[in-house]
């Protein structure tokens, strides 16, 4: 720092002996040589030239801003092959061809499951390679010892698709194909289409800086190096000018110096900004467009000549219109306004505080920092409960109240059930008068008994089923707390006892109830729990210190529905614990998988085979395809009770 | 909607590119070699802008310099110079602010009041200094045509290694 003070106190005092000169002729009668001026004109030009490598190697430097207009990208089932494969067979192989192994595993699975085989001969035809018409598939599984060729290990390395990779490709779909899955839908790309990879790198960006400009609200002042060189054009100038003994060339260094010198401010003091925002209307309906203003306001003495603000959007809503940026310079005292518009998502979204960025007037100095208003601001979206139509896949138990459940048992109801023999103390108007008539016996009518059911709606949440097959869209859990709601409404309606859970989540329990503050209760819940609200993304835990919680909690007769894309074997294992326990399982699972690329397609068969092996062991399942909705899907499933 | 639009802003990459034509007019007018090596700065600083690269920015600005500085050495009159060296230096600065603006804020966003602030800001600073050197120029330079220049010389090299000094 003394040093650069030094320079700069004698090149002032140069300055002014220069100009001094210049205003009185003969004042110093400095008889300068030619050569000298040559060696300082040389001096000069180096000297430029040095600030210019300098300027090479050391970037500008300016803060990066959150994308808050949209929401992350969802991720889709068997975006990882490694995890796909390893939920089929968990063994860590040691060795570097893991994956062929596994890719084995599969295909005798699904030789076994879908052609009838047993498990020799599905080897057997995957050693011989008969057990799919691709050659390429078929080669590949066969031999399982050789390694990869050491080119297809460095094109791996440096990213392009070698045999390997085509071999692994070729076989997921072959897999896919015998278990049935239909993979023409594809696009014909061997790997995750190119828009798909950069939109998801687009997207994980985005979350990046979306986390990174709330955590970190301490503020931070850099120099942005916006005019780093400048110095370059005075020394150039100076150079060539005295070189070639041009006095005009000298004075364009001049200018040269003139913006070195205003860029040299250093510091940038706080500015002093209040902000205000407002929603409209702060309790919308799905899908409604909410019209934000946010006015930021100089509070301060000077002129803010360079400020740059982000809104704070909330994670899970997307700007359908008008920007939440803001560029302008603020007078002491005035104020700037941007206007633009979210759609409405189900849940309670809370506004972050605003990325705030100020520059000096040359733009040498930025300062960043979080501006928050007074008071938090949010949009609070319930969605009213919609009842379906459609019978609800409820198994049959029956509790002692009245209720819609066909039950297996005779008694009194609405419908025929069956005829029995009379009984002393049956009531008068259950005999059948017009067989007594007819034969003289005296019997009793039954008809079928409706009772109503305890529920107890289980949503999955967990980060396997925070998943979907666009990365714009909805996720299964979002599907899934949707569906709960309308069954939540409709078996309300059908006089059940009705409650909910979230898996993992022990805080989110709304125990079997029934009426209209029950009701109103779990509309909010489903509404606005965190652990269901949209955009947050949900830690993966293994959910069986909760099974336990559940269990502790749910009465004994309750039944359960577990809302499930059934993406992870451990949601399986719970389902099967349930029921295992006395708990009537159903399974709704939304159907979020993609048959783009190979690991989609292995994603799709095991959650067909997870399907398969709930639907054996007597746990009824909803497979509800993602273009469908749901009074559709419950529709088209035919009950085995 | 996919993605936000963070290409450079419009009115920054404008007023970016029509001060450089301005340097082109300035110097190019009286010299061959600036209007050649200017000519190719401006197609510089128009890529530039139009794919946000702050290295071709700047490689344009410079030999929209060097255009200027030959201009001078050709003999060109000192108005032209000061005009060229300031247009030089706007087109740097505004090209730089439209990227960093895109960059941050987006296409989309309202940032005209900064971008025009920033540049007749720069323009300020150009314009006065453009003013002493000319008024120097006016007071008679050339009956002293070592001496002024060196002070002027060692004054600009102290004054540049300060602020090297200080990370400028």
């Amino acid at each position: 720092m003394s040093r650069g003070r030094l320079l700069a106190a004698v090149g002032l005092v140069a300055f002014a002996v220069g100009v001094g000169a210049l205003a009185a002729p003969g004042l110093f009668g400095l008889g300068v040589q030619r050569y000298a001026v040559v060696a300082i004109g040389l001096l000069a030009a180096a000297a430029a030239i040095r600030v210019v490598q300098g300027r090479r190697h050391s970037p500008r430097r300016r803060a990066e801003t959150a994308t808050p207009e949209e929401p992350p990208a969802v991720a889709s089932p068997g975006e990882e092959l490694d995890a796909v494969l390893a939920a089929f067979d968990p063994t860590h192989y040691g060795t570097a061809d893991r994956r062929r192994k596994q890719l084995r595993r599969v295909a005798t699975e699904v030789l076994t499951r879908y052609r009838g085989d047993n498990e020799a001969t599905a080897r057997e035809a995957i050693e011989r390679g008969t057990w799919t018409d691709d050659p390429v598939a078929a080669e590949f599984l066969a031999d399982e010892r050789s390694r990869l060729p050491l080119t297809d290990r460095l094109r791996t390395r440096l990213g392009g698709q070698s045999a390997y990779w085509q071999g692994i490709e070729r076989t997921a779909r072959a897999i896919a194909e015998t278990a049935g899955v239909d993979t023409d839908d594809r696009d014909g790309s061997p790997l995750p289409g190119l828009d798909r990879v950069v939109g998801s790198l687009d997207g994980r960006d985005a979350g990046l800086d979306r986390a990174s400009a709330v955590a970190d609200p301490t503020p931070t002042t850099r120099s942005t190096g916006h005019w780093r060189g400048i110095s370059a054009a005075a020394l150039a100038a100076l150079g060539v000018g005295v070189l070639a003994e041009r006095a005009g060339v000298v004075l364009v260094a001049v200018v040269g110096i003139a913006y070195a010198a205003a860029a040299r401010q250093r510091t940038l003091s706080a500015p002093t900004l209040s902000v205000e925002r407002t929603v409209e209307p702060a309790d919308p309906e799905p899908d409604e467009p909410v019209t934000v203003t946010l006015t930021v306001t100089n509070e301060g003495k000077r002129p803010v000549w360079d400020l740059r603000l982000v809104d704070g959007v909330p994670p899970a809503l997307s700007v359908v219109e008008g920007s939440p940026r803001l560029g302008t310079a603020l007078w002491p005292g005035a104020s700037a306004t941007v206007t633009y518009e979210v759609a409405a998502e189900r849940g309670r979204h809370e506004f972050g505080p605003s990325q705030v960025l100020v520059r000096t007037l040359s733009g040498s100095v930025e300062r960043e920092q979080a501006v928050e208003p007074a008071t938090t601001t949010e949009i609070t979206c319930v969605p009213p409960l919609r009842p379906i139509d459609e019978p609800v896949p409820l198994r049959r138990q029956p509790t002692r109240h009245t209720g819609r459940v066909e039950t297996a048992t005779g008694g009194e109801g609405v419908e025929f059930f069956a005829t029995r023999a009379y009984r002393s103390g049956d009531p008068l108007s259950r005999i059948d008068w017009n067989r007594h008539a007819r034969t003289g016996e005296l019997a009793t009518l039954e008809f079928r008994e409706e009772r109503s059911a305890t529920v107890v709606l289980v949503i999955d949440r967990d980060e396997a089923a925070a998943v979907g097959p666009s990365q714009r869209g909805q996720t299964a859990v979002q599907r899934s707390v949707d569906a709960a709601s309308r069954l939540f409404a409709t078996l309300l309606d059908d006089g059940n006892r009705v409650g909910i859970a979230a898996l993992g989540a022990r805080d989110c329990w709304l125990a079997p109830g029934a009426g209209d503050a029950h009701r109103v209760r779990g509309r909010e819940l489903l509404a606005t729990h965190p652990a269901l609200a949209p955009g947050e993304t949900p830690e993966s835990v293994l959910p069986f210190g909760w099974l336990a919680a559940l269990r502790s909690q749910l009465p004994g007769d309750a039944q359960v529905v577990l809302f499930s894309p059934l993406c992870s074997p451990a949601v399986a294992t719970v389902a099967r614990q349930l029921d295992a326990g006395g708990h009537l399982v159903t399974v709704v699972s939304p159907d979020p998988t993609t048959t783009a690329s190979g690991a989609g397609q292995l994603a799709t068969v095991a959650r067909r085979f997870r399907i398969a092996d709930l639907r054996a062991a007597g746990i009824p399942v909803v497979d509800w395809p993602w273009a469908q909705s749901l009074p559709v899907a419950l529709a088209r499933t035919r009950w085995s009770q | 909607m996919t993605g936000i639009d963070r290409s450079p802003t419009r009115t920054g990459s404008a007023l970016a590119v029509l001060a450089a034509l301005v340097a082109l007019a300035a110097a190019g007018a009286v010299s061959w070699i600036a209007l050649a090596v200017g000519g190719v700065g401006v197609g510089l600083v128009l890529a530039g802008v139009a794919l946000a690269r702050h290295d071709a920015v700047s490689t344009g600005a410079a030999a929209l310099f060097v255009g200027v500085l030959a201009a001078g050495v050709q003999g060109a009159p000192v108005t032209a110079l000061l005009v060229g060296a300031v247009a030089t230096v706007l087109a740097w600065d505004s090209a730089g602010t439209a990227i960093d603006l895109g960059a941050q804020l987006g296409r989309s966003a309202t940032t005209a009041r900064i971008e025009l602030v920033h540049a007749g800001g720069t323009a300020l600073v150009g314009g006065l200094a453009a003013a002493i050197g000319w008024s120097i120029y006016q007071l008679g330079l050339g009956s002293q045509p070592l001496t002024v220049p060196v002070f002027l010389l060692v004054a600009a090299l102290c004054l540049a290694g300060a602020l090297a000094a200080r990370g400028g």
